[in-house]
């Protein structure tokens, strides 16, 4: 994509050529580097959801966790991600405490208390709502919420991710609903939808776009889950573990014993899949670790999904969209894979 | 030089199957929303300058943030 750091006229933005993804990353790291060190620890309540230093920081570490996988895999990057991942959580008492549970971690109670950022929502009609509850889900009993889903969207869960929960791990409940019963109408449904983030029974919303939980950017949960994959990848499987059955304990999951490094990777991917679930990161975990061509054609194959032609490394590069490349044909490159 | 518009017709579903192309408007969407959050950014950036208050270097490094999370 073209790197563009200041205001361009019309014929300048037509003869920007596209940016290597390495200078795009150098812009990156810049800009967080920068932000992290003149953006205040906190704010007060006024400006409560600003982004602090530590938001620079979570984000600078996923931006460097990125950079050690897929496809830069500049492996030392992993220790200045530490580094800053690090700098988090040894704030965590004074700014990243655990709610009372992990239901409480997407309430409108639980807004800006826990995460390093989320996205800012308020309802009220004034186009400062959340949609994301109406996006995820498919059908709500009217005891849940005055408003139907956005029609168009309806957010699948796979079954599969679904068993994966097990049955003592308090996440799923949080995460996922089936078998509801309108109070009203006495309608049934079964099937299962996303309602991590709806405030079940709130009044405040005025239409389906118009929620008000917040919506993650970068979790605490995530600060530590990144920290104990970069332990794992630098041999210390022990350390790395008790981090990852911190998060497990917090959510009633059973404490799990990965033997060795590679078990440890499964068995890190598994729990961002269930602790973020319906958050947006799995894909992205996914292309960084390598893993999404074997698991996409897995996925395919287990729900007999017709695909053109089996994943391809194309696929994880999206294409650059066609009236961006008409803006001045012939000038840029398409990605391969894509016409 | 003329320049073609194209009208994106296809959705989600085509990056849910795997077959996302340069006409999938849930693509072209995330392009314009996150190049606007960039310019946006650099408008602040390049103004901002010849302000006079304490808060302009804070409102600087949040435009950073927020350039930043445009280009990743």
């Amino acid at each position: 994509m073209p790197l563009v750091t200041t205001i361009l006229s019309i014929e300048d933005a037509k003869i920007t050529p596209r940016a290597s993804r390495e200078e795009i990353y150098k812009q990156i790291v810049d800009d967080l580097t920068q932000a992290s060190s003149v953006l205040p620890e906190t704010y007060a309540t006024a400006n409560k959801g600003r982004a602090t230093k530590y938001a620079a920081k979570a984000v600078l570490g996923r931006v460097y966790l990125t950079m050690a996988g897929f496809p830069l895999k500049q492996t030392d990057k992993l220790a200045l991600a530490k580094k800053e991942l690090g700098d988090i959580i040894a704030q965590e008492a004074k700014y990243f405490a655990f709610p009372a549970s992990y239901k409480d971690l997407f309430t409108i109670a639980g807004k800006n208390k826990s995460n390093p950022f989320e996205v800012q929502y308020i309802s009220g009609g004034a186009g400062l709502g959340s949609q994301v509850p109406a996006v995820q889900a498919f059908q709500y009993p009217s005891q849940w919420s005055a408003f139907q889903p956005i029609d168009g969207f309806d957010g699948q869960p796979d079954p599969l991710l679904v068993a994966a929960f097990g049955k003592v791990d308090t996440r799923k409940a949080a995460t996922l609903d089936s078998g509801y019963v309108d109070a009203k109408s006495k309608a049934v449904s079964g099937r299962v939808q996303f309602t991590k983030f709806l405030e079940k029974g709130s009044t405040l919303p005025l239409n389906n776009r118009d929620y008000s939980t917040n919506f993650p950017v970068v979790r605490y949960a995530d600060v530590l889950l990144m920290y104990a994959e970069i332990l794992n990848e630098q041999g210390q499987l022990l350390e790395a573990n008790t981090i990852l059955n911190r998060i497990r304990k917090f959510a009633k999951a059973p404490v799990i014993t990965p033997a060795n490094q590679a078990e440890f990777r499964l068995a890190i991917e598994n729990e961002r899949r269930l602790e973020f679930a319906a958050e947006g990161l799995r894909w992205h975990d996914l292309v960084r670790t390598g893993r999404a061509i074997a698991v996409m054609n897995e996925f395919a194959k287990t729900y007999s999904f017709k695909l053109a032609r089996p994943i391809a490394e194309t696929d994880l590069v999206y294409p650059i969209p066609a009236n961006e490349m008409n803006i001045n044909p012939g000038f840029w490159t398409q990605n391969p894979g894509y016409n | 030089m003329k320049s073609t518009v194209v009208e994106p017709q296809r959705d989600w579903a085509d990056i849910g199957f795997f077959q996302a192309s340069s006409q999938t408007r849930t693509l072209q969407t995330a392009w314009t929303n996150l190049y606007s959050v960039i310019y946006r950014s650099n408008i602040l950036l390049e103004k901002s300058t010849t302000l006079n208050s304490t808060l302009v270097s804070q409102m600087q490094a949040e435009a950073r943030y927020f350039r930043s999370t445009g280009l990743f």
